[in-house]
């Protein structure tokens, strides 16, 4: 080989890699002739240009090596590859810790990507199971903006999707509204509750369901039909019944004829049991219920046209509602695209997650090829008798590559068992909006996933594995010096650590919020109350006196059957929100406060607390003065410590009397601050929608609660009463999501970063084993080879502690911003963390140092 | 099929360039002359490893020799053998067929 000259020569690394273009005994004479090359370049272009024509040289060398003659090919790559996988299984099996590193590295990489991928997949990214995906829209009405709200999505209501199922479109095709009801099904005596989709018969075609026997709804806006889905009729009819045609169905007091069995599209529209035509009674499509916005209208957009017009023709057919009837007027409509919107709130933590398990992935091979080059100096006594006995390096390199094809299919056979493991407990964790999470499961997709990333893997590794073991390369000797010090690898593995530091931070700190969280007192206590949603609604409640009288009736009801109830709009952390405009002083601005409308018993079965006078009696009727009852946080707002009882206060605009004082409670959850609240009597503003609370559980509630209902309007349907502190875990589940994510993640990048610090060790011990003999043939003791070898490990953890702290102090606020109420700014999370993971790394340092010090002098010294 | 009858084109270029050096023939003059006859800056690594399986195929032999600029540079020389040269005259024939009846150049504006 060429020494080194002062005139600029050719670049050392494209050198290097010609070793993978030319055959072994070409190379000198190849180098050479490259040689004369660049310095003929050199003269007539200068240098940037002629290094640009060695690297061109050689990239197109060794292209055309790897894309070879065919035919040869063939035969070569099969002669004596079944020695190879012999002998290469054989010494994997010879050096059981290597091999179960490397395995275990690959697997949880493979793992943690094929994972995340399939879940991206099948939720995120794939597309919806509606032909055109694309083409198929949300159509909704748009709230102007108020002072203290911008514009505001809502559905629609069924005037106006009778009005656009009229409508000769432009853009849209065809315009389905598909409402949600729990119905009663009378069956030989007995009635059952089932979920119904009430929908219009176009929803099949727009989003392409098919019947799997029969035929779906009818146009036909008198006929009686339902149509089963696959599983209800399994449930329900028994799997051979021939139902199709033939069956009825008795649901809410009417017989429908059974037409046909479909299977409901994959994320949209979800949980059902039977589908019923969308009808109206005709006091429903009176203007006046322009406002009982409750479907969710889906449309197809016309070939031709984009959402974006769709989107303005909706907008208009809005506006043109409101000024015909004259209500709504600056009301307005959109369109999106539905598998957008259903999938809108979960992009970005697909694509933090999509990130990770990519990011997992090249770590893991990197640490591989920190354990392979652990055992570079071996091998390369085992390559260098190979290489004398005439192997090419074509050879080697296929035993380089067999080699890691064996240790990535074990790996993707663990991470194939690994993955059908960790899919099902995502699948009961994840919170139950998520659409598609379902599917979520072990298919040919993911299969097909892992033995593609495999593959991939195994390449990269064989040929990793191949360059560092290429021993007399200059490669080697400059990546990775006989001293073991090399400070881009440290580099790397205290990365690792950082990555790993901020990640269980992060986790250790959403840990701590939802632990702190679940402390919080939320002003009131759901414990072993139930609830449902009733509305009076429709032409036999025409009016406030008439609510009020039923109302009142069905409490009576209730109380008379032995429960504890209560009725409430607005209640806490129900998802809904009513900030009403107040004012103490008639001169002062406005300020909000949200709104309630309860009954007497509201806040004993809610156990809100009374802090000051009382709460509402029998006394306070219709024709009695207006009162209210505020929360301690407008009190204190408004009146500071003094009594807030006997004040007035105008809401709305009408002048009422604080009568007492109750406790605030988290209307939002846990992490916001309790809002400013008014309570006023149902008496005196019967709304036709409010939550019916019952102190019982709902098995026992459902009973007496039906009974009092039917006694009152046996036309009223009584949704499922379900436990009230199902609201509060279902604001907890988004936040468990978070915390089971991060908290996998921090995981995988623990066991990830021991790894690479025990390889990166077992890499440097093997490298100084003569270094070592020489030191404790002079002297040195076991201790104090042991301490050098630990204070090297501890100190790459440590610094990769330090960049892990800093960037996590950086990141922190910026991340808590994004993410609502989650304190970042802790010392004790990082304190456990630093704690934590030194704990782990530990023995992955240790276990290397241990082994430096059974170095026998002699035998280090004899393998030089 | 009894292995390859034609060499592929870059092999049949290389073995041209190696026909027309006859003795002088080794990797850098070959790239020499392709480069100077052509115009091609083709690979260097890629005419050794097309000279390496034309060896295999045995239509051309290695020997060591001695550089013409640099009589210190061993290189390694190639000679075409009898396959070699049937090789090229089979390509040469299979082409001449091809083309007779031809006339003009398929592409417009372009000489032959």
């Amino acid at each position: 080989m060429t020494g080194r000259s002062r005139k600029p020569g050719p670049p050392r690394l494209a050198r290097v890699l010609l070793s993978l273009g030319v055959h072994a005994e070409d190379r000198a004479a190849a180098r050479a002739d490259l040689d004369d090359g660049f310095r003929r370049v050199l003269r007539e272009r200068g240098r940037p240009a002629a290094r640009r024509w060695y690297w061109w040289q050689v990239i197109r060398g060794i292209l055309y090596r790897v894309i070879p003659d065919p035919d040869v090919l063939w035969r070569r790559s099969w002669t004596g590859l079944a020695g190879d996988v012999r002998h290469r299984a054989r010494a994997l099996v010879r050096r059981p810790a290597y091999t179960l590193g490397v395995v275990g590295t690959l697997a949880v990489g493979l793992s943690a990507a094929v994972t995340v991928g399939t879940l991206a997949w099948r939720v995120w990214l794939s597309p919806m199971p509606f032909p055109d995906p694309e083409g198929v829209v949300r159509l909704f009405e748009i709230e102007p903006a108020r002072e203290d709200a911008g514009p505001i999505r809502r559905r629609v209501s069924p005037p106006l999707l009778e009005r656009m199922r009229e409508r000769e479109w432009v853009t849209v095709g065809a315009v389905a509204g598909v409402g949600r009801n729990v119905l009663e099904w009378r069956r030989d005596g007995e009635t059952r509750r089932i979920t119904a989709l009430a929908v219009s018969p176009e929803i099949f075609d727009i989003l392409g369901i098919r019947p799997g026997e029969g035929r779906t709804l009818s146009h036909d806006a008198d006929a009686r039909e339902v149509v089963l889905t696959e599983a209800f009729r399994r449930d329900a009819f028994g799997q051979g019944a021939d139902v199709v045609g033939r069956a009825t169905m008795n649901l809410a007091g009417e017989d429908h004829q059974v037409v046909g069995v479909v299977r409901l599209t994959e994320g949209y529209p979800r949980d059902a049991e039977v589908l019923v035509p969308l009808r109206w009674a005709g006091e429903q499509l009176v203007p006046g219920m322009r406002g009982a916005r409750y479907l969710d209208v889906v449309g197809r957009v016309r070939a031709g046209f984009d959402v974006a017009e769709a989107s303005e023709e909706m907008a208009r057919v809005v506006a043109d509602a409101g000024r015909e009837e004259g209500q709504y007027v600056d009301w307005r409509g959109g369109a999106v695209v539905l598998g957008d919107d259903l999938l809108e709130p979960y992009g970005g933590i697909f694509a933090m997650l999509l990130a990770a398990g990519a990011v997992f992935l090249l770590l893991a091979v990197v640490n591989v090829a920190g354990l392979v080059s652990a055992r570079a100096h071996d091998v390369g006594r085992q390559r260098a008798i190979r290489t004398a006995l005439g192997a090419s390096q074509g050879r080697l390199l296929r035993a380089a590559l067999v080699e890691s094809a064996l240790l990535a299919v074990a790996a993707g056979a663990l991470a194939l068992g690994a993955v059908q493991w960790i899919l099902g407990p995502i699948r009961g964790l994840a919170p139950v909006e998520v659409p598609r999470m379902e599917t979520v499961g072990m298919g040919v997709g993911t299969v097909a996933g892992v033995v593609g990333v495999t593959v991939v893997v195994a390449v990269a590794v064989g040929l990793l594995g191949h360059l560092i073991n290429v021993r007399s390369s200059a490669l080697t000797r400059e990546w990775m010096p006989r001293t073991g010090r090399s400070p881009s690898r440290s580099g790397i593995v205290a990365a690792q650590v950082g990555f790993t530091t901020v990640l269980m931070c992060a986790g250790g700190t959403i840990l701590g919020t939802v632990v702190e969280l679940q402390n919080v007192d939320l002003g009131f206590h759901p414990e072993g109350v139930s609830s449902a949603l009733v509305s009076l609604t429709g032409e036999r409640y025409p009016d406030a006196e008439s609510r009020l009288v039923k109302w009142r009736v069905l409490l009576e009801e209730l109380g008379g059957r032995g429960a504890d109830a209560a009725i409430g709009t607005n209640p806490p952390m129900a998802g809904v929100n009513m900030p009403w405009g107040y004012r103490v002083d008639p001169t002062a601005e406005q300020a909000f406060a949200q709104y309630h409308i309860v009954s007497a018993g509201y806040f004993d079965v809610m156990g809100i607390e009374v802090v000051e006078g009382r709460v509402f009696s029998g006394e306070d009727r219709e024709d009695s003065p207006p009162v209210v009852v505020v929360n301690d946080a407008l009190a204190r707002a408004e009146f500071g410590p003094g009594p807030a009882v006997g004040r007035r206060i105008e809401v709305v605009s009408d002048e009422k009397t604080i009568v007492g004082v109750v406790r605030g409670v988290r209307h939002t959850g846990p992490d916001a601050p309790v809002p400013t609240e008014i309570y006023a009597p149902f008496t005196q503003d019967p709304w036709p929608h409010a939550q019916l609370l019952i102190e019982a559980p709902p098995e026992i509630a459902s009973d007496v609660t039906a009974s009092a209902l039917a006694a009152v309007d046996a036309g009223l349907e009584l949704p499922p009463l379900q436990p009230y502190g199902r609201f509060v875990q279902e604001w907890y589940a988004g936040l468990t999501l978070q915390l089971l994510v991060v908290g996998v993640l921090g995981g995988v990048g623990l066991v990830m970063a021991a790894l690479g610090l025990y390889a990166l060790m077992a890499y440097r011990v093997s490298a100084r084993r003569s270094e070592i003999g020489v030191r404790m043939a002079l002297g040195a003791s076991r201790g104090k080879v042991f301490t050098s070898v630990l204070r090297h490990g501890m100190t790459i953890t440590v610094a990769g502690l330090v960049v892990g702290l800093l960037v996590w102090t950086i990141a922190g606020p910026v991340v808590e911003s994004r993410w609502g109420g989650i304190d970042f700014g802790g010392v004790s999370v990082p304190l456990g963390v630093v704690l934590f993971i030194v704990t782990v790394a530990a023995p992955a340092v240790a276990v290397p140092a241990r082994r430096s010090t059974v170095v026998d002098p002699a035998v280090a010294l004899r393998r030089d | 099929m009894g292995g390859r009858a034609y060499p592929g084109e870059f092999e049949l270029v290389v073995l041209l360039a190696s026909a027309r050096l006859g003795s002088g023939a080794y990797g850098a003059s070959i790239h020499k002359e392709i480069l100077d006859t052509t115009g091609r800056d083709v690979s260097i690594p890629a005419v050794y490893v097309t000279l390496k399986r034309m060896e295999d195929k045995g239509l051309v032999t290695a020997s060591m020799g001695v550089s013409d600029s640099d009589a210190s540079r061993p290189t390694k020389n190639y000679r075409l053998t009898s396959e070699g040269r049937a090789a090229i005259d089979r390509s040469r024939a299979l082409f001449e067929r091809l083309w007779r009846d031809m006339e003009a150049p398929l592409g417009q504006g372009s000489g032959s």
